[in-house]
């Protein structure tokens, strides 16, 4: 049996399952805030809120419980970022979401072999991420903190100028709808089955075959033998 | 009922606020009338939430050749309301008379309103949102607003959208030719694409309309930013869950020919 290589340590997992159900409650609150065509998600949870709570109006109902549900599992991210950018601040300059090579030409080249992979089917040495999942690494790092800073710019906009809390206000939906759009690829390739073992890795066991890894991450599996770490 | 319409005429205005007092007056008997206060407390506290017309006096050029210009502060109760548009709860409404009404009950104190509103109306107090609402029940009872009720110099006036426009036009046709500088009625024809036409005009003379604070092109940028990008999301994320699915469809029959071709194995 081939060796095991720790892909992803306890403190990254912990962070994305949790990330999961954090992310989707936000934005699951957020979208009917957004746009009236999510208002059956206010209406739904508003029905036995509006019950509970004796109320007359059950999308106010409803809209209120989404706000509370938004601040919290805010709260709760906010909370369970800290470790988590501790950690990745301390290996800053070696994240695999840095491209392997930079300039445009590089870049090109990247998506070339995506295509190759994703369209071709044929046979590709990636690093530990490809050009893509790289690009999406960079897009959600900007948005989460644009939406953090602008989320909390909103919570306290009292003690800001209007003005600046509109600002606020557009720059949170723009940033959403950015992450939004990509969360999609990123959960329609997550549950790929090109992307089993990553699952696994992720959700699971943390780890992924020495075999594997030198197979499909070939840059990554260099990497790692430059440092001495298989 | 027919749209209504308030026109304030900055020519006989005397500048004496009897509308703002009128406003202040009859909201503070509102919340005795609705029993959310007594009446010795209604009459305390400045309750600036409840003052729906506000004066911002400011001085024009310098001494000895300056003048004094007061302009209103006030809802226009916009044909395409932001607003009411923005509203999560939907709690902002228009009457019969299209006054566009928040109904405080259903407001949960978002500030949606205020972000869309291109005038700053809206104000926060307590968790929801007030600004003028047109006294759409004095009106729908046959009363006049209250802020008109009280101008004594046929400065503010109301009435039908047909009677109101009729009356400012033919006042602003009069003062033109009087004073030879043009005079126009902001707001009886559509402003922009963001407000439409507004139902709270103003009768002014054309080179005053910015010292009047009469915004000819109200929006908010940020604003028109989010909802230009919330189009591209819609159609962004339609787009890429049917790539997705084409995606998926062409790759397990690409996978499927190449099983059968013997180039990867089933695995
Ligand atoms: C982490 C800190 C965050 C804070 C403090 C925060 C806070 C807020 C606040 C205060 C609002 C304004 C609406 C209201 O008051 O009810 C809002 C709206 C919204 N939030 Fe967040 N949020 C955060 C993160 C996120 C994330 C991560 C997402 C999505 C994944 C998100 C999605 C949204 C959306 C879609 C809206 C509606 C925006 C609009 O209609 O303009 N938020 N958020
Ligand atoms: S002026 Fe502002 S508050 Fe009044 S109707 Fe227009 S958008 Fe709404
Ligand atoms: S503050 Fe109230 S009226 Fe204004 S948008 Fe929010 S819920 Fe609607």
């Amino acid at each position: 049996m081939s060796k095991k290589i720790v892909v992803y340590n306890n403190v990254e997992r912990f962070f994305h399952y949790h990330l999961v159900h954090l992310v989707a409650f936000l934005t699951i609150s957020g979208l009917p805030i957004l746009s009236h065509k999510f208002d059956f998600i206010a209406y739904g949870l508003g029905i036995p809120v509006a019950a509970l709570t004796n109320s007359q109006n059950v999308l106010s109902a409803g809209m209120s419980a989404l706000r509370f549900i938004h601040y919290s599992s805010a709260f709760l991210l906010t909370l369970l970022s800290i470790p988590f950018v501790f950690m990745m601040l301390r290996k800053i300059a070696h994240l695999s979401m840095w491209p392997d090579r930079w300039g445009v030409q590089a870049t090109i080249d990247g998506f070339k072999e995506m295509w190759k992979f994703y369209i071709k089917q044929e046979h590709v040495r990636f690093g530990k991420m490809n050009t893509g999942q790289k690009l999406f690494a960079q897009v959600v790092v900007i948005t989460m903190i644009v939406l953090t800073i602008s989320g909390y710019m909103l919570v306290f906009r009292e003690s800001i100028s209007s003005d600046l809390a509109t600002y606020a206000r557009a720059a949170h939906a723009i940033s959403f709808i950015i992450l939004g759009m990509m969360l999609i690829i990123h959960l329609y390739l997550a549950v790929h089955p090109t992307n089993k073992n990553s699952y696994e890795a992720m959700f699971h066991t943390g780890t992924m075959d020495e075999e594997f890894i030198k197979d499909h991450h070939g840059i990554y599996y260099d990497k790692l033998k430059k440092e001495n770490k298989i | 009922m027919s749209v209504n319409m308030k026109c304030y005429d900055t020519t006989p205005c005397i500048r004496c606020f009897a509308c703002m007092v009128g406003c202040s007056v009859e909201n503070r008997l509102r919340l005795q009338r609705e029993n959310h206060i007594g009446i010795e407390k209604s009459v305390q506290g400045r309750l600036t939430h409840l003052s729906h017309l506000s004066p911002q006096r400011r001085e024009l050029g310098t001494f000895p050749n300056s003048r004094q210009v007061t302009a209103f502060h006030h809802c226009n109760h916009c044909e395409d309301a932001p607003c009411l548009e923005i509203c999560p709860v939907d709690a902002i409404i228009r009457r019969e008379g299209k006054e566009v009404v928040v109904v405080q009950d259903r407001c949960i104190g978002c500030s949606s309103c205020l972000d869309a509103c291109p005038f700053d109306v809206p104000v926060i107090k307590n968790g929801k949102a007030y600004k003028c609402h047109g006294c759409y029940d004095r009106v729908e009872n046959g009363l006049k607003q209250s802020c008109v009720n009280s101008c004594p110099s046929g400065a503010m006036f109301s009435g039908t959208k047909e009677e109101v426009l009729e009356e400012a036009h033919k006042r602003a046709e009069l003062y033109t030719k009087k004073t030879g500088k043009e005079h126009v009625v902001y707001g009886a024809n559509k402003v922009n694409g963001t407000v439409g036409e507004l139902r709270w005009i103003t009768i002014v003379p054309k080179e005053d309309l910015e010292a009047y604070k009469l915004d000819t092109d109200p929006k908010k940028l940020a604003m028109s930013a989010r909802e230009a990008v919330k189009v591209v999301g819609a159609v962004g994320s339609v787009a890429i869950v049917a790539g997705s699915i084409g995606h998926l469809i062409y790759w397990l029959g690409k996978r499927k020919e190449k099983i059968s071709k013997g180039e990867v194995e089933e695995k």
